[in-house]
């Protein structure tokens, strides 16, 4: 059951993992369904630097889920995600997106909360600024917009 | 994950641009608007075109709203326009439904809420000018909720005024005498102010001013030395800030006593409002209470009177009763303001005979509040009213 499969980057990367490893992708596993031989799993839609992340965090919780369910275990886990999560921007929407693509669901779910946690309680300015957004919306619009939320106070 | 100034800086050099266009839509719509909370959805779509489509989108908000049981908006309103007007009339801070709005700031409140957010807090002249430094002047800008026949001004913007202008609030800490009238702050002592007062309205009444004195103004006046005598004793500045609360309101007491003994025709003069400090103000309540009384006695023996205005600046209470009515003996003005010399001069000894003798009058706060409730049968000071419609 120690079988290895070897996932290759778009840019050519090659990470051997356990296949135990790799099937918490949805999208590996359900591939590996149909071809059951496969060895090697090319995926098209995610770089090196983003793999060589994805297979660090699958390998370490792959781990952790074997050692069992113990609250230390779940601390543990805890402070590692948080330390994992601790990239730039365009690494952690990298994630969002191989995570998608891959179907991890609990690195998609961890991505996305880091993400949302960047957008929350900041101001309209604020965000476009954080992620150099273009304002092309008119004054107008902008204030229209913004009386949707009259009845929060920032 | 924690967005580390080192993540924004190095956001601008590596040429990243429109990263939330990065994740395609249905990724958003997925994974991350159910994250953000409604304001922030908003906020963000906001941002531009893109977003906004995006993060106004049915899809987003139809959840939302069928999670808070909210429904069958009229035809046409986007499930967001619904979520908007309809959380529009729940309490700002935790969305409970609420019968209240919080006039000030025109949003619906509740209770609970209002008592625990800061930013609700409000203020009375008084306390503004006491407490913040704030002048009348400055307070005129504010809108200030009407209630209880009391402005009530947002605590937050007396507060920035108060930071704005450079002398900073000195707080309660200054026991510095001020009249609804004029604020002033009295750099040293609120003895040395009170003085100075008592002078000025000595001098206008060309008279040593005494507790017999005739009418509001003189009362006044005497009362303002009273207070300082007194004031000496209790260091606090809680306490001397409760004071000037009770004193605000004596005079208000003594303003509409200044009235009806106009009414009555006295040719008193009804100015001296600005005047006193607070213990003075109290206690001139006082001598206004008793004088009503004393007055009514004091028409028909105004000889006995003349003496008890005497004996009071020995010994206290009972001078006070005697005092201001004037206006019912006007046979003998001048006598009495002679006696009042005395009286002035003695002021705080008689001024702690006055508290002492009328013990029911409770100190600042607790009264005024007491007073409140029982005129209006409300609790505390709330900005809040009722939601029409």
């Amino acid at each position: 059951m120690n079988a290895k499969l070897t996932l290759t980057s778009n840019d050519g990367q090659k990470f051997e993992v356990e296949k135990e490893v790799a099937l918490q992708s949805q999208m590996i596993k359900g591939m590996l369904e149909d071809i059951q031989s496969a060895a090697s799993v090319p995926l098209a839609n995610v770089n090196g630097q983003t793999l060589a992340k994805v297979v660090e965090y699958c390998k370490f919780h792959y781990e952790a889920t074997k050692k069992g369910d113990t609250q230390k275990t779940k601390a543990a886990i805890k402070k590692w995600d948080k330390a994992f999560l601790n990239v730039e921007q365009s690494v952690l929407f990298d994630l969002i997106l191989a995570a998608n693509y891959l179907h991890v669901e609990s690195l998609l779910q961890l991505t996305c909360q880091a993400a949302a946690k960047l957008i929350c309680n900041k101001t309209t300015q604020e965000i476009r600024d954080m992620f150099n957004i273009e304002n092309d919306l008119t004054a107008e619009d902008e204030a229209q917009l913004l009386s949707e939320i009259e009845w929060k106070f920032e | 994950m924690s967005p580390t100034s080192a993540d924004e800086l190095s956001n601008g050099q590596d040429g990243a641009c429109d990263m939330l266009a990065l994740l395609p839509a249905p990724l958003l719509l997925s994974s991350v608007f159910p994250l953000l909370d409604a304001a922030d959805l908003i906020r963000l779509g906001s941002c531009c075109r893109a977003l906004r489509s995006a993060a106004f989108s049915d899809e987003v908000w139809q959840p939302r709203c069928e999670a808070l049981g909210w429904s069958a908006f009229p035809r046409g309103t986007s499930w967001q326009a619904g979520f908007s007007s309809r959380r529009r009339t729940l309490c700002v801070e935790c969305g409970s439904p609420s019968r209240y709005v919080f006039a000030l700031l025109g949003c619906w409140l509740c209770e609970k809420c209002e008592h625990g957010s800061p930013r609700y807090g409000l203020v009375t002249a008084l306390e503004a000018a006491e407490r913040y430094g704030v002048p009348y002047a400055a307070l005129a800008a504010l809108s200030y909720h009407e209630a209880c026949g009391t402005r009530f001004y947002l605590r937050s913007a007396v507060e920035a005024i108060a930071r704005s202008s450079s002398r900073g609030g000195g707080g309660g800490g200054s026991g510095a005498a001020r009249g609804p009238g004029a604020v002033r702050r009295a750099s040293d002592g609120s003895e040395m102010g009170e003085g100075d007062e008592e002078e000025e309205e000595e001098g206008d009444d060309s008279a040593a001013s005494s507790e017999d004195g005739n009418g509001p103004d003189e009362d006044e006046s005497s009362g303002g030395g009273g207070g300082g005598g007194g004031g000496g004793g209790r260091p606090g500045a809680a306490d001397r800030r409760a004071d000037d609360k009770a004193a605000r309101k004596a005079a208000k007491k003594a303003a509409k006593e200044a009235q009806r003994l106009k009414r009555q025709g006295r040719n008193t003069p009804a100015g001296g409002g600005g005047g006193g400090g607070g213990g003075g103000r109290r206690q001139h309540q006082q001598q206004q209470q008793h004088s009503t009384a004393g007055g009514r006695e004091g028409g028909a023996q105004p000889h006995g009177r003349r003496r008890g205005g005497d004996d009071d600046d020995g010994g206290g209470g009972r001078g006070g009763a005697a005092l201001p009515l004037e206006g019912q003996a006007v046979a003998l003005p001048h006598n009495r303001r002679r006696a009042a010399g005395g009286g002035s001069g003695s002021g705080g000894g008689r001024g702690g005979g006055v508290r002492g003798a009328a013990g029911k009058l409770k100190s600042g706060w607790a009264a005024e509040r007491e007073a409140l409730m029982a005129a209006w049968g409300q609790f505390g000071i709330s900005g809040l009213v009722l939601a029409t419609g």
